[in-house]
């Protein structure tokens, strides 16, 4: 279950461990992670779930070197390597599948598939327009609406949240500031560095994202040797909060490959 | 007592507000009128001279993609200031540290000024406002960090003078320093740093550098002046503090009549009023820490909030961040601010602002300073103890 890991580096990591077999590491996305059953309860069931919270999210201490997705990268390399997990299926959403595409661009033979919903990290439009929309020029209720699909109520209400709530709220718009802010929600260098990443990989996208767009999401998937697009009919954009059932779908799909 | 004269350098020929949603960041330039702003620059020059010739010193500032203050680069109108001007001293609060990239590049700004004016530079660093992050793309994570950093890298590229050194913090990194020139008052001009929290006051008083805070009222500005009293001491740096590291910023209008005085006043508000900005551009993620945060979701506001919603001359007065009214009453309200909050020996005088136009404010100035200022000077030397 969740608890607090000191790694030998010193550095201190929120992983949430439940389950046994074939390991799983799945990285969140812009909201943190949080135990969904919908999600949880199918993946865990034989197999193995690590869901480390990212550096900045919740309340452990961030070190002070770390302002980069590839930081939290080597970091979670460092979690497995002391976990003596050797390989493993890899799931990343949003901000979490730009950690993982940073990973697996350092260490593709450990990583038996990899999955991105929705992820973030390369720039593939036009110089004058971001690819990713300015999340820090929304206020707090279209931030907030931005990560769920219209089918959703997803009203943003402090009043109605706990402080611990509105402090995760909090915490995880600085540490996106923290990873994003410059260049943009994207590493310059990761698109020249995918082409290593040989094992099979699916896309998958909220058909109702607000946030990342189909084109660039197809996009995205060209960079990979070995990728497949899907849309999922119905869901926004945090698949883990807003469709995880869905999530589960496509990550049991994935298990037990190669 | 110093007084500085300040105008935010404001261009206020805006449409309605009901017409754009915020004053910063992302108005249209389409609304700036380049004739009108030459003539704006023109007159805040000369209005910054008048004051010299009154025997007032000059502070400038700068801002970013907003219609409050036109000056995106105050080292630029400072350097116009040094070769106009004769005698005054010239505070330029702030080069916002935080989002400037090169440090040494600054302080080879700030020793030509100093140069060029024969010393008579006021050093001010800043972090730089909330509304800056976006203009300067400058991630609002770590400002603090950034801002200290650079100022220790300022710091020693004014003071080293036996060539080259290098600099490898965490921020900034330079193999080659050797900055020419360097500054004409030594060690260095005397450097500001500006805070309205109590916890910045702190690491400033720590430093012993000058402080400078702003529109913090009676409370506010007790506060943080309590606070880096509290860091001077600890630091070791003595018991007394000399009121000239400490300075308070508000809204000054002087007339023969309190009528009159009022009615200048009363355009000095803009000021406070002609600030329309949503909360999201008003409060980058990181830039306040995560407990204030929490308590601004929980419904705290910024104390000139409530103030911005119902402005006038008397409120302003008897919050303590406008000085209005007659010779005498103008004496009288800085009196009773300075004993509340344990004397400064600077005042930067917000004398201008939004549509007070160019006559009403020499009018302003100018009675300030024959029939108020003498007074202060006589009566509040810079070189007292801070304290009660």
């Amino acid at each position: 279950m969740r608890h607090r890991k000191t790694l030998k580096t010193g550095v201190e990591l929120d992983v949430f461990d439940k389950g046994k077999g074939e390991a799983v590491l799945y990285l969140h996305g812009f909201v943190g992670f949080s135990e969904q059953d919908a999600f949880v309860e199918p993946v865990t069931s034989g197999h193995r779930l690590i869901a480390p919270t990212h550096p900045g999210y919740g309340d452990a201490p961030v070190p002070k070197w770390l302002d980069s997705t590839a930081d939290a990268a080597f970091i979670y390399w460092s979690l497995l390597d002391e976990l003596e997990i050797d390989s493993f299926h890899l799931v990343g959403s949003a901000l979490g599948g730009w950690i993982a595409t940073e990973m697996a661009t350092m260490s593709p033979d450990r990583v038996k598939s990899l999955t991105l919903v929705s992820p973030v990290g390369v720039k593939l439009g036009a110089r004058d327009a971001l690819d990713i929309p300015d999340l820090y020029k929304l206020s707090n209720e279209d931030l907030y609406q931005a990560f769920f699909s219209d089918k959703t109520d997803a009203t943003f209400d402090p009043d109605s949240m706990s402080d611990e709530e509105v402090v995760a709220f909090i915490r995880s718009r600085e540490a996106v500031a923290l990873y994003a802010w410059e260049p943009w929600m994207h590493n310059p260098k990761l698109r020249h560095r995918i082409p290593r990443i040989a094992v099979d990989t699916v896309l998958a996208r909220g058909a109702e994202d607000k946030i990342v767009a189909k084109w660039y999401a197809d996009g995205f998937a060209e960079l990979f040797p070995n990728a497949t697009r899907t849309e999922i009919a119905g869901a926004g954009h945090d698949l883990l909060h807003d469709a995880p059932d869905e999530l589960a779908k496509l990550v049991m799909q994935r298990l037990g490959s190669r | 007592m110093r007084v500085w004269h300040f105008s935010e350098t404001a261009y206020p020929y805006l449409p309605p507000a009901e017409d754009y949603d915020s004053i910063r960041i992302t108005l249209p330039n389409r609304y700036f009128d380049p004739v009108k702003g030459a003539e704006l620059y023109n007159r805040y020059l000369d209005e910054w001279l008048i004051a010299e010739d009154e025997g007032l010193d000059i502070i400038v500032n700068e801002h970013h993609q907003t219609a409050t203050c036109i000056d995106p680069a105050a080292p630029l109108i400072l350097s116009a200031l040094a070769r106009q001007s004769t005698k005054a001293r010239l505070l330029i609060l702030g080069n916002p540290l935080a989002n400037r990239k090169n440090p040494v590049r600054v302080a080879e700004e700030m020793a030509m000024v100093d140069v060029l004016s024969e010393g008579r530079l006021d050093v001010g660093f800043v972090r730089g406002v909330p509304y800056e992050v976006l203009p300067a793309n400058s991630n609002p994570a770590r400002m603090n960090e950034r801002m200290w950093e650079a100022i220790d890298l300022i710091n020693e590229a004014f003071t080293r003078h036996d060539g080259p050194f290098s600099f490898e913090g965490d921020f900034f990194h330079f193999r080659n320093v050797n900055i020419w020139p360097r500054p004409y008052q030594q060690p260095t001009p005397p450097i500001w740093v500006s805070s309205t929290s109590p916890g910045g006051a702190r690491q400033i008083g720590a430093r012993g550098y000058r402080l400078a805070t702003f529109l913090t009222g009676f409370d506010g500005t007790r506060k943080v002046y309590d606070s880096y009293r509290e860091g001077w001491r600890a630091a070791g740096l003595g018991d007394d503090v000399p009121t000239d590291r400490l300075s308070y910023s508000g809204m000054v209008y002087c007339a023969d009549t309190e009528e009159e005085a009022y009615k200048g006043a009363e355009k000095l508000l803009w000021y406070v009023t002609s600030n329309k900005v949503p909360g999201h551009l008003a409060n980058p993620p990181g830039y306040v820490p995560t407990a204030a945060n929490l308590q601004i979701m929980r419904g705290a506001e910024h104390p000139l909030k409530a103030f911005q919603q119902k402005p006038s001359v008397e409120n302003a007065i008897e919050k303590g961040i406008m000085f209005a009214g007659t010779p005498d009453q103008v004496y009288g309200q800085f009196k009773r601010m300075y004993d509340y909050v344990g004397g400064f020996g600077n005042f930067l005088m917000m004398g201008q602002a939004g549509f007070l136009e160019h006559d009403e404010t020499v009018a302003g100035v100018k009675k300030f300073a024959r029939e108020v200022y003498p007074r202060l000077q006589a009566d509040f030397p810079g070189t007292r103890v801070s304290g009660y």
